[in-house]
C-alpha cells in the first residue's frame, strides 16, 4: 500500500509494538471487525470539521488512527477500551462523523471505536421510552418511531448521517428544539463504558433523586469521559396537527422581541427561526415580500386543541406581516440542503457556522458585536445569522461566515474563530449552543468555563487516570 | 425576481467579489466548479440513512461519501487504487437510493463506475467480480455455461426471465409464463442471454456494450411486439440504457408488474392472507414506479400490511448490482436485515424482482414473486 497523504495534526505516534499488543488482545474476539487497512485508517482520519475539507483537497488529513474497530456489543466496547487503556493507547469513539469541530479526529493516533454496528432498538410503548444502542442512525430511529405513531422530536440537520450516541456525546439539539428540547431533555437513562473498561449503567426513570445526576456528566463529554453505548430516550405521540406560519419584520431585533412575547405567553412552537436580512435574502430569495427584510418561520405541532390555542397567541403577539405557509414549506423542502460546502470549498472559500447563545438582555448586542468582530477580519466576505433555538430566557444565534483568504486558509479560519469567540465571551454568551467543543473550540474552553474548568479537569483525571479517552479534546 | 446568488452580489458587493475571481465566475455561471465526485466526497453523507451498505456494514469506508472520498484521493494521486480501495468502491448495491436524497441528484454508483472500470483494467477488482466478468465475457451469462438457451421466433410476445430466474428460480419463470397465458398472451421465452446489466454496474463498459448488442440482436431477429421481463434491472437496461448506446429495442418492454397493472380487472378469487411487500430498488428508482407493487396488491384483493420502509424509501434486498459477487457475506447480512423488518409486518412477502426473491429465500424468508401470487389468485380465469 502506498499513499502521499500528509497528516496535519498528529503530534506523536503510538509505538508499533503497543498497537500490535492491542490487536493481539482484541482480534480473537473481533476478527475482521478490527482493521489496520489503510482504506479504513484514511476513512477515520477526519470528521466534518469544515477546515479539513480544504486540507483534504490538498491531500492532507487531520490525523490517521493506528486501528479501527467495530464492536457489536457493550461488552466488546469494554474489551477494546480496557485493552487500550492498559496499554496506554488513545481511544476515540466515532458515530456518524458529522461533527463540525474535529471532535472525533484521532489526533494522537490510537484506536477509533466506530459504534455504528451497535444499532438495536427496543420500544417500551406504555412508558413512552425507547432504548437505542449508540450506533442507531438518526433518521432510522425517527422513522421507526413515526411508523408506530411516535416521535423523538430530535431533528438536527445531521439527522441523516448522525447517530444517537453522537447526539448524546455532543449534547446536540435539533430544528424542533423549542418544543421538544435538546437531547439532554430526552435522555432518561444511559450506559457508558468508562475509560478503564468498566460498564456503568444509569437506568431510566421518569425522574429520580438519588444523589447528583451523574448521568449528565457524560452528555456532551465528547468521548473524553467514556464511550456511550446505549441510551433510553423519552418519546412523544406523533403530532396530531401541524400549523405553519411565517412573518416578515423590518428588523432582527423586532422579530426576536416578537418571539419573546410568544414564549412568555406560554406557547411552545416546535420550530422558530428568525433569519436576518442577509439570510432571508439567501434562503428565501423567491419570496419578494420578504426580500431585504427579516423572515420568521414557525411550526406549531401537537394535539389539535393545544396547537390551535398556540396559533391564537402567535396571531396576537407576532406582529409584522404574516406571509402564510409557503416560506415554511420551502424551508421544509430545503432544510437538509448542504450543497454550498462542497460547491465553494474547492473554489478556495473558507466558511463555517458558529452557534452561540445569550439571554434576551444580551442577544441583540451579541448579534451586532459578533458580526462586527468577524466582519473586520481581513478576507471575510460576509457574516450572517439566524436565531434558531429559543428559550424563555434567550436564544441561540447561528452565524455563518465565508471568506477568501489571501494567505493560509487555516490561519484565516483561526483568526475568524478567535474574533467570534472573544466577542461571545465579552457579551457573556455561551461559546457553543449545540456543536460542542471538539478541537476547534478548545482554546476558549478555559475562559468559557471559568472556575468550572478545574472541576472538568478533576473529573477527567478521576475517571481517566491514563488520559486515553479522546486525548486532546478540550485540552 | 432575485436569483440564487443575488444576495451575494448585493451584500458582498461586486468590488469584493471581483477580487475572488473563482467565486465570481462560479456564481455568474462561467465556471463549472469541482467535479461531481469531489462534491460528493465533500458531503457529510447526507444519504447515509438510505444506503443499505452503509447502514449494515457500518464502516465510514463504505459509506456513500466515504467511497467518493477514497475515489477523489485516488483520482488526485494521493492514494493508490489497490485491492482494499477497490473493495470499498465495489461495496455498492447500485440501488441509487442515494440519488433520492441528494440535492445534487448524484448517484454514488454512477460516480464510482469509471474507477471500477480502472480497477478491472489494473486487475484490482474483487475476485468475485472478476469471475463474474470472465463468465459474462466467455459465456454471455453470469454463472458460466447457461442452463437454457431458449430463443423465440416469429413476432408475438417474448418472455425474458433474466439470468437470476433462469439460474436459480426456474419455477418463477414457469409461473410468469402461466400468468402470461392467463392474461391471454402466448409468450415464448428468451433465455441464456444476459442483458449486460451486471457488467454495466461492475464498470466494464466495453463488455456491457458487447452483451447489450448481442441481446438487442437476438430480440431483433425475434421481432416481438412486446417483451415482458421478470427482472426490473433487465427492463431498466433494455428501456433506459440500450437507447443511449444507439441500440434498437422492441417497441414495448414491460415488467410483469407493469403488464399486470395494465389489466382492466382481475376476476381472481382474492385472499384473506396478510401479506407485506418489498419494493425492488430498480422498480422504484430506475423505473420510477415507487407505488406500483402496493397498488397492484390492493387491486388483487390482498390484505396488505405496509412495511416500515417502502415506496421511494425502500431498502435494497442486498442482492443489487454486483454486491452478491463482490461481498456475498455483506449482501446476505443486508438481506437478513431487510427480511427482519418485513417480518415485523407479515410472514409472507411479495416482491417483483428475482434477485430480491433469491436474497430473501436464501436467508430464510417466505417470498413470492408477484407473478406467482397473481397466478395463484387468478387461478385459471382470464383477465380482461
Amino acid at each position: 500500500m502506498s499513499f502521499r497523504l500528509t497528516q496535519r495534526l498528529r503530534r506523536e505516534g503510538v509505538p508499533a509494538e503497543r498497537v500490535s499488543a492491542f490487536i493481539e488482545r482484541v482480534k480473537p474476539v473481533l476478527g475482521e471487525r478490527c482493521s489496520t487497512r489503510f482504506s479504513d485508517l484514511v476513512s477515520y482520519s477526519r470528521d466534518y470539521w469544515p477546515i479539513s475539507l480544504h486540507w483534504l483537497l490538498k491531500g492532507e488529513v487531520p490525523s490517521l488512527p493506528d486501528a479501527v474497530v467495530w464492536p457489536e456489543s457493550t461488552e466488546e466496547v469494554a474489551l477494546v477500551v480496557s485493552a487500550a487503556s492498559s496499554l496506554g493507547i488513545p481511544v476515540y469513539p466515532y458515530g456518524g462523523g458529522s461533527g463540525v469541530l474535529g471532535g472525533a479526529v484521532p489526533e494522537m493516533g490510537g484506536v477509533v471505536v466506530d459504534l455504528k454496528r451497535m444499532r438495536s432498538i427496543r420500544l417500551y410503548e406504555e412508558d413512552f421510552i425507547v432504548e437505542a444502542e449508540a450506533g442507531v442512525n438518526g433518521y432510522y430511529l425517527e422513522s421507526y418511531l413515526n411508523h408506530r405513531g411516535l416521535t423523538l422530536g430530535q431533528i438536527p440537520q445531521s439527522l441523516y448521517p448522525s447517530t444517537v450516541g453522537g447526539w448524546v456525546a455532543t449534547k446536540a439539539t435539533g430544528q424542533f428544539s423549542t418544543k421538544y428540547g435538546g437531547i439532554e431533555d430526552m435522555v432518561l437513562g444511559l450506559e457508558v463504558v468508562l475509560p478503564t473498561g468498566e460498564i456503568a449503567r444509569f437506568p431510566p426513570h421518569p425522574r429520580s433523586s438519588t444523589g447528583p445526576d451523574l448521568m449528565r456528566l457524560f452528555i456532551g463529554s465528547e468521548g473524553a469521559l467514556g464511550i456511550i453505548t446505549r441510551v433510553w430516550l423519552r418519546v412523544q405521540p406523533y403530532p396530531e396537527e401541524r400549523i405553519l406560519q411565517s412573518f416578515v419584520h423590518e428588523s432582527f431585533e423586532e422579530a426576536l422581541q416578537a418571539v419573546r412575547r410568544v414564549l412568555a405567553r406560554g406557547a411552545k412552537p416546535a420550530v422558530v427561526r428568525v433569519y436576518d436580512r442577509i439570510e432571508t435574502k439567501r434562503h428565501f430569495y423567491a419570496f419578494e415580500e420578504a426580500y431585504g427584510k427579516v423572515l420568521t418561520i414557525v411550526i406549531l405541532e401537537g394535539s389539535s386543541e393545544v396547537v390551535r390555542a398556540e396559533a391564537g397567541i402567535l396571531e396576537r403577539e407576532m406582529g409584522g406581516k404574516p406571509l402564510g405557509e409557503e416560506p415554511v414549506r420551502h424551508w421544509l423542502r430545503t432544510r437538509f440542503d448542504v450543497r454550498e460546502a462542497p460547491e465553494f470549498a474547492p473554489l478556495g472559500v473558507v466558511f463555517d457556522t458558529i452557534e452561540v447563545a445569550a439571554p434576551w438582555s444580551r442577544v441583540v448586542e451579541l448579534y451586532h458585536r459578533f458580526k462586527e468582530a468577524v466582519g473586520s477580519v481581513d478576507g471575510v466576505l460576509f457574516v450572517s445569522a439566524h436565531a434558531s433555538h429559543f428559550y424563555l430566557q434567550g436564544a441561540c444565534l447561528y452565524f455563518t461566515f465565508a471568506g477568501v483568504p489571501r494567505g493560509d486558509p487555516t490561519e484565516f479560519y483561526n483568526r475568524v474563530w478567535d474574533a467570534a469567540m472573544r466577542a461571545t465571551l465579552e457579551c457573556g454568551g455561551a461559546i457553543s449552543h449545540h456543536h460542542g467543543i471538539g478541537r476547534q473550540r478548545r482554546p476558549w474552553l478555559r475562559d468559557a468555563l471559568g472556575g468550572g474548568y478545574a472541576v472538568l479537569a478533576r473529573v477527567k483525571a478521576a475517571l481517566d487516570p491514563r488520559g486515553v479517552m479522546n486525548p486532546g479534546w478540550g485540552a | 425576481m432575485p436569483g440564487r446568488w443575488s444576495w451575494l452580489l448585493e451584500e458582498v458587493g461586486l468590488r469584493k467579489l471581483i477580487f475572488s475571481p473563482l467565486v465570481y465566475r462560479y456564481i455568474m455561471g462561467e465556471l463549472r466548479g469541482a467535479s461531481d465526485l469531489v462534491k460528493c466526497a465533500l458531503c457529510p453523507n447526507m444519504c447515509r440513512h438510505a444506503c443499505p451498505v452503509s447502514i449494515v456494514d457500518g464502516r465510514e469506508t463504505t459509506s456513500p461519501s466515504g467511497k467518493a472520498r477514497l475515489g477523489m484521493l485516488v483520482e488526485r494521486g494521493y492514494v493508490d487504487l489497490d485491492r482494499d480501495v477497490a473493495e470499498a468502491i465495489y461495496a455498492c448495491l447500485s440501488c441509487e437510493a442515494c440519488r433520492r436524497w441528494c440535492y445534487f441528484s448524484f448517484s454514488v454508483d454512477e460516480l464510482l463506475r469509471p474507477l471500477r472500470g480502472r480497477s478491472i483494467e489494473e486487475g484490482k477488482a474483487p475476485r468475485g467480480v472478476q469471475a463474474l466478468l470472465s463468465n459474462l465475457s466467455e459465456h454471455g451469462y453470469p454463472y458460466g455455461e447457461p442452463r437454457s438457451q431458449a430463443r423465440p421466433s416469429g413476432g408475438g410476445v417474448v418472455y425474458f426471465p433474466g439470468c437470476v430466474t433462469t439460474e436459480h428460480l426456474p419455477e418463477l419463470a414457469e409461473s410468469a409464463l402461466r400468468l402470461l397465458e392467463l392474461l391471454g398472451f402466448n409468450a415464448q421465452p428468451l433465455e441464456g442471454v444476459c442483458c449486460g446489466a451486471p457488467a454495466y454496474y461492475a464498470g466494464d463498459e466495453r463488455l456491457f456494450k458487447r452483451l447489450a448488442a448481442r441481446l438487442a440482436e437476438a430480440l431483433e431477429s425475434a421481432e416481438p411486439r412486446l417483451v415482458v421481463a421478470s427482472c426490473p434491472s433487465c427492463v431498466h437496461a433494455l428501456r433506459n440504457l440500450y437507447p443511449s448506446l444507439g441500440l434498437r429495442v422492441p417497441p414495448r418492454v414491460l415488467h410483469v408488474a407493469e403488464l399486470l397493472a395494465e389489466q382492466q380487472q382481475f376476476p381472481g378469487k382474492g385472499t384473506s392472507l396478510r401479506i407485506t411487500y418489498h419494493d425492488p430498488c430498480k422498480l422504484v428508482y430506475a423505473l420510477g414506479k415507487p407505488n406500483l407493487l402496493r397498488e397492484l396488491l390492493v387491486r388483487l384483493g390482498v390484505s396488505v400490511v405496509d412495511p416500515r420502509r417502502r415506496g421511494d424509501e425502500t431498502f435494497c434486498c442486498g442482492y443489487g448490482g454486483t454486491l452478491p459477487f463482490s461481498h456475498r457475506e455483506l449482501a446476505d447480512s443486508i438481506a437478513r436485515e431487510r427480511l427482519g423488518e418485513l417480518k415485523e409486518a407479515a410472514e409472507t412477502v411479495v416482491t417483483a424482482c428475482p434477485a430480491c426473491k433469491l436474497a430473501f429465500t436464501r436467508n430464510g424468508g417466505r417470498v413470492l414473486d408477484v407473478a406467482e401470487l397473481a397466478v395463484s389468485l387468478l387461478g385459471g380465469e382470464r383477465g380482461g
